[in-house]
């Protein structure tokens, strides 16, 4: 057992010697190809103490998803337990990098709101533009209720676009796991009860937290640090739960994913040389949530996910405040813009939520043990 | 001449009026008026559409101020002022009475406004987003329809009573309501204090928003009575040239007030 142990220990020690080896070489090659963060359309960065984040390289999550994948494609390679992993991760990964390269290099994208499409339906000249817009009226509809969880960007993946990408995402990793991988990946661990075989609602389930997860990741990775120096301690917990449970390949999965992190996080610090970008935020949130319940650690995906879950809560809460209430929760959400408006710099924020998160971490690794 | 029981209204409600009249922020301009039937923005934060508390206006300024890279304290009273005006900031007529009278009732009674007013939305979903958001749903009309406040003569007038007009402007569709924030009889005549959100046309692009005046009544007469506000009376006076324009105006008692 211990020589396990030595071996997924290995395996995250090489993971983050070699993305130190890489780093650097992608920060170049980012800054080189213009993938630099655009003042043009962030509102974040109008904030006096974020000025200076403009034109950082973004996409640097393409270092640990590509160190993710190559590993376990080279050493790691198992049709039970890591192919679903690293699908999901991957589309999810897909998903994020054309959101990056369409927010660099994408034109402005026009959205024409409801009552100008209720315009359109009742004065356009041609009758069968007016039929195309009562048809997908309801998907307009959906449109601008998607909006509400959304900044205003205007350029990039839309809100609604990205939803639907991540439930067909989701969907095709449940149907995968449902059909292909049999009754194990059905089971989830109720800690101090036992394992609930739940069957076919496991579908909604992974759909649901795939989605959840992977935005809640995203949502977080909006300092320098944050997000990495977070999913660090989780990943961990993770591997070393998966460990505990048997699941070696996963353990090795969770251990290369926490090194590479390691080896991220190092360069992400303030001032940061790159940021995650969504290829990675998407990505690892999707592969955080497909293993959780890969090792039976979903009910403790609250713990363990604690801190990337209150930030995408307080979207939600933030989005119900204003469009039910009409008034604002947060000065500005996600909940550590508001830390930051409050008066909190960057660093006192970051280490607070960090210290915070690992709390919730240890605590969600004690009881996924019992 | 001599003053008699002067009578004004709540500390905490002279408090809201206070905070309007300075708000938090800079240099602690008074609040800008903001109408939002030009804009017509719905389902937005109520502070964006004219029906925000003095506290919420001052947060938006910052947050505005922040995103904008603009110093708040560097700027003098009057470049805050056309910053708010220019973020839209500011509140309504009605917003400002919403505000002040629900202060007033939070003391007087320790219950919210919004419990005690009838509003004209129809149907279970009205009536749901109206209790949900009773700032942006409570106008002028809903505080002078019959079932939430009645007319009282001047004499009768106490702090915490309304002025409102009704049908008033050019085209005789805007109303209007000032929240009376004290009473004093003097001899045979009242003189009511108010306290108002309101725009005239003399004010130019940023010289409108809360401000305060007094009405003296002989009699019963509110429109004959001598109006200034700002140092102005008669024609000048546009509060009393609207009063006067609107096809009806009287002094009203929230119904919750009379009980």
């Amino acid at each position: 057992m211990f020589a396990t142990l030595s071996a997924i220990i290995g395996s995250s020690i090489s993971a983050c010697v070699a993305s130190l080896a890489v780093a650097p070489s992608l920060i170049r090659l980012l800054r080189r190809a213009g993938i630099t963060r655009r003042e043009s359309g962030d509102h974040t960065l109008a904030l006096e103490s974020r000025q200076g984040k403009a034109n950082t390289p973004i996409m640097g999550g393409v270092l640990v998803i590509g160190i993710i994948a190559i590993f376990t494609y080279l050493f790691n390679w198992d049709r039970s337990f890591t192919w679903v992993p690293i699908g999901v991760m991957m589309l999810s990964a897909l998903l994020g990098a054309i959101d990056d390269l369409l927010n660099v290099f994408g034109s402005v994208r026009r959205q024409r709101s409801l009552s100008q499409t209720m315009t359109l339906i009742r004065v356009h000249k041609a009758w069968h533009v007016r039929a195309w817009l009562v048809i997908t009226l309801p998907w307009t509809i959906v449109k601008r209720i998607t909006t509400i969880f959304g900044s205003k960007q205007r350029r990039g993946v839309l809100v609604h676009e990205k939803l639907l990408l991540q439930f067909a995402a989701g969907a095709i990793s449940a149907w995968w796991i449902y059909w292909k991988l049999g009754s194990t990946w059905q089971e989830i661990h109720i800690p101090f009860h036992g394992f609930l075989n739940i069957g076919i609602l496991i579908i909604p389930l992974i759909i649901l937290v795939v989605m959840f997860t992977a935005n809640a990741v995203n949502v977080s990775d909006g300092m320098d640090g944050l997000a990495g120096g977070m999913l660090i301690p989780t990943f961990g917990a993770l591997s070393f739960l998966a460990w505990t449970s048997g699941y070696d390949s996963l353990a090795t999965l969770n251990a290369v994913a926490a090194g590479s992190l390691v080896a991220y996080t190092y360069f992400n610090i303030k001032p940061a040389r790159f940021q995650m970008g969504d290829v990675g935020s998407l990505g690892l949130g999707g592969l955080l949530a497909i293993n959780a319940l890969a090792t039976n650690s979903m009910a403790i995906l609250p713990f363990i996910a604690f801190m990337f879950y209150a930030e995408a809560l307080s979207v939600i809460v933030q989005a119900i405040g204003r469009h039910v209430f009409g008034r604002r929760v947060f000065r500005m959400a996600p909940i550590h813009h508001h830390l930051e408006l409050i008066g909190w710099s960057e660093e006192k924020t970051i280490m607070r939520l960090w210290v915070i998160h690992l709390a919730f971490v240890v605590a969600g690794v004690w009881i996924g043990l019992h | 001449m001599h003053t008699i029981n002067p009578d004004i209204i709540e500390e905490g409600a002279r408090a809201v009026i206070d905070r309007y009249l300075s708000l938090p922020i800079g240099t602690k301009p008074s609040c800008p008026y903001f109408n939002n039937r030009r804009r017509g923005s719905k389902s937005n934060l109520r502070v964006l559409v004219g029906k925000g508390k003095p506290e919420e206006i001052a947060e938006e300024c910052e947050i505005r101020a922040l995103q904008n890279r603009v110093t708040l304290s560097s700027l003098s009273t009057d470049k805050l002022k056309e910053f708010l005006v220019s973020q839209d900031l500011g509140v309504d007529c009605s917003g400002f009475a919403y505000h002040v009278l629900d202060a007033a009732l939070s003391e007087r009674r320790g219950k919210r406004l919004s419990g005690y007013i009838r509003t004209r939305r129809e149907g279970f979903v009205g009536k749901l987003i109206a209790r949900l958001r009773p700032a942006e749903n409570i106008g002028v009309a809903t505080f002078a329809d019959e079932r939430n406040s009645g007319a009282i003569s001047a004499a009768e007038a106490k702090a915490g009573d309304m002025v409102v007009f009704m049908g008033t402007g050019r085209d005789r569709t805007y109303n209007h309501v000032l929240v009376i924030t004290g009473v004093e009889k003097i001899d045979d005549a009242v003189r009511l204090s108010y306290a108002h959100s309101y725009a005239w046309p003399s004010d130019g692009p940023c010289g409108h928003g809360v401000r305060e005046g007094h009405i003296l009544i002989h009699g019963n007469n509110l429109l004959g009575g001598t109006w200034k506000e700002n140092g102005m009376v008669g024609e000048d006076n546009y509060t009393h040239q609207s009063a006067r324009d609107a096809r009806e105006s009287s002094i009203r008692r929230l119904r919750v007030f009379m009980e």
